[in-house]
């Protein structure tokens, strides 16, 4: 009974899997894909990705650019801060970590006009752009690295450097920087990816020499060939790949940190 | 070096006193055991000697040297902490060696001292691991090596048994008395386990409610408890109330009259401090019987519990080889020519913690 029981979990349990696994995979797969449904002339061929590439190089080029100041600077924010939330709370502070975290539950369109209206001036700068971008990526940042932080005796660790005659930088070399490592390098990458793959604010607030590539995609599926549509899709999931295989590897193998760390 | 501890309170939000007033020398060389109940202060003592924590008032001296306010990055301590603590990216290696980053020993001398520390606790083998590869024993081991390998002046443990599995516990409790043996190093050692305190403390300091109850060997601390708490703290005791003659020599109780251990007591009403094993058969020529409620084999002992007319509830060790049965009456005698008397202001300290405690009333 029980066995029988345990063969039919096992069975519930691959089928969502597969389900799940599905569902993530098949959209951007059929977006590919879908250069073969196109007429002959409109096929898949290596003249598709040079069209991309020779079209939207820069967007790409503005994108990674993009994505990595968007990185930087949510983890320049968001680090300090999620170290004040975990391991130093004031009065108030879980408060301010739930109110940053707003703008995730908003429709992105919605950020994108407040931040065109509230910062009118910079219509056209880049800045607006990544601002835009940041306000969905630094509260990703503070609970990746807050949430991580949370679960690490940071504070007893820090104790015990202490007891061993410790001074303050090589505490900090040693023991907090170490252990930080792997949270910023986590939020790092889901802010990269984020940044990326973001529609929303980089529709809104792209200008035709500063487009990114979300904003880019949209394009080639509006105004260009199914096959130059596939080939841009792959040439983006080409870049997120990556990141979601870095971050995969990453929690894979998090630090002991149960009893007797 | 001497650690003394002057007058040391800690008080949180002005309200909640930790450490209340606490005076205790912990004599150079020699293991103190800290003892007491969850929330009796011991472990905020040892924080506050550790100076991870700042006094309210009182001072701490390590030898002649005031380090009330000194933090413990400066104090040459080494600190044992009841979770081990190791640092979870360094390997066993790193982590005994981390004490001596700061030191101006050349790395080949550093690397000795590391090669040497853990070979003296048998976790060489354990040099590449991280502390994730190790069982709860072998972070045990790490987390002593570390404090030790760079010699401090001073060695406190906080619980470093607890987190173990009682065999494990059993077993290092005597690798600890004998490395704390051969250290000669002022040893402040932290725990619940009145077992571990006895097994390992020169002295023992016993604490409830943030104050020092008693400071003493663990013999004298068993045998001559000083007061209700202690004497149910450290195992089990019949607690015979009496009243102590003028002479300060002998109490009248239910059992009889029975001399005192330690004269001098002012005459009135006093408790006697039974232990269970101070109880032998007597078929010859009994003090009293006991008519047997319950009785549990043990292996090399008898623990039984019964009661007597005279004097109530009664707990008696008896040695394993004899038949014991619930309901037969057993002739006992005490084994002992005199008893510990608890002076009657010292009978109410601690008795209200301990909601079982009997003392047993004259007839």
């Amino acid at each position: 009974m029980i066995e029988r029981w345990g063969r039919k979990r096992f069975a519930i349990g691959w089928t969502m899997t597969v389900v799940i696994a599905l569902m993530a995979v098949l959209p951007p797969l059929a977006a590919v894909l879908q250069a073969f449904r196109a007429p002959q002339a409109e096929q898949w061929s290596p003249g598709s990705f040079q069209y991309v590439i020779e079209t939207y190089g820069g967007c790409l080029l503005f994108s990674l650019r993009l994505a990595a100041f968007v990185a930087l600077a949510s983890l320049v924010i968001g680090v300090p801060a999620a170290y004040a939330f975990a391991l130093h709370p004031f009065r108030g502070s879980a408060a301010i970590e739930q109110l940053a975290a707003v703008p995730l539950a908003l429709p992105g369109v919605s950020v994108a006009i407040a931040v065109i209206v509230g910062y009118a001036q910079l219509r056209g700068n880049w800045l607006l752009l990544a601002g835009g971008q940041m306000l969905y990526t630094v509260p990703y940042a503070v609970r990746v690295v807050a949430n991580t932080l949370r679960n690490v005796p940071l504070r007893t660790l820090e104790d015990v450097a202490r007891t061993l005659g410790a001074h303050g930088v090589v505490r900090f070399r040693h023991v907090v920087a170490p252990l930080l490592v792997r949270p910023v390098v986590l939020a790092s990458l889901i802010v990269f990816a984020l940044s990326w793959g973001e529609f929303n604010v980089s529709f809104l607030l792209a200008t035709p020499t500063q487009m990114p590539i979300g904003a880019a995609l949209y394009g080639t599926y509006t105004s260009n060939s199914g096959a130059v549509s596939g080939a841009a899709t792959a040439i983006f999931l080409a870049g997120a790949l990556p990141l979601l295989v870095a971050l995969q590897l990453l929690e894979r193998r998090p630090f002991d940190f149960g009893q007797g760390v | 070096m001497n650690v003394n501890v002057t007058q040391l309170s800690k008080r949180y939000d002005g309200d909640v006193v930790a450490v209340d007033g606490v005076d205790i020398t912990f004599p150079s060389g020699q293991t103190t055991v800290i003892v007491g109940p969850s929330g009796s202060g011991k472990s905020t003592l040892l924080n506050l000697i550790a100076g991870l924590l700042l006094p309210t008032t009182g001072s701490i001296h390590f030898g002649n040297r005031d380090v009330t306010r000194i933090p413990p990055e400066d104090r040459n301590i080494g600190f044992v902490f009841q979770s081990y603590a190791l640092f979870p990216h360094m390997t066993a290696e790193e982590n005994v060696g981390f004490g001596l980053l700061e030191s101006r020993l050349p790395a080949s001398q550093r690397a000795e001292i590391v090669e040497s520390t853990m070979r003296r606790f048998g976790i060489e083998r354990l040099r590449r691991r991280r502390p994730g590869e190790l069982s709860g024993g072998e972070k045990q081991r790490v987390a002593l090596a570390r404090a030790l390998a760079r010699r401090p002046a001073v060695l406190l443990l906080d619980e470093p048994l607890a987190a173990l599995d009682a065999q494990l516990r059993e077993r290092l409790r005597s690798e600890l008395k004998s490395i704390f043996a051969s250290l000669n190093v002022t040893t402040i050692h932290v725990t619940h386990d009145r077992s571990e305190a006895m097994l390992l403390g020169d002295s023992v300091v016993v604490m409830n409610e943030g104050r020092v109850l008693q400071h003493d060997t663990p013999q004298r601390i068993y045998r001559q408890p000083a007061n209700v708490f202690l004497a149910r703290f450290f195992g089990d005791a019949n607690l015979i109330e009496g009243h102590l003659d003028a002479t300060g020599r002998h109490i009248d109780t239910a059992l009889g009259s029975l001399a005192v251990s330690e004269p001098g007591a002012t005459a009135g009403p006093v408790v006697a401090v039974i232990r269970p094993e101070m109880l032998a058969l007597a078929p010859s020529h009994p003090d009293f019987t006991v008519r047997v409620e319950h009785a549990e084999f043990l292996g090399s002992r008898w623990r039984v519990e019964g009661i007597s007319e005279r004097a109530g509830r009664i707990i008696i060790d008896l040695p394993g080889d004899v038949a014991i049965a619930a309901g037969e009456s057993l002739p006992l005698r005490l084994t002992r020519d005199s008893v510990h008397v608890i002076a009657a202001e010292d009978i109410a300290i601690g008795a209200h913690h301990e909601p079982d405690l009997t003392v047993t009333r004259r007839s």
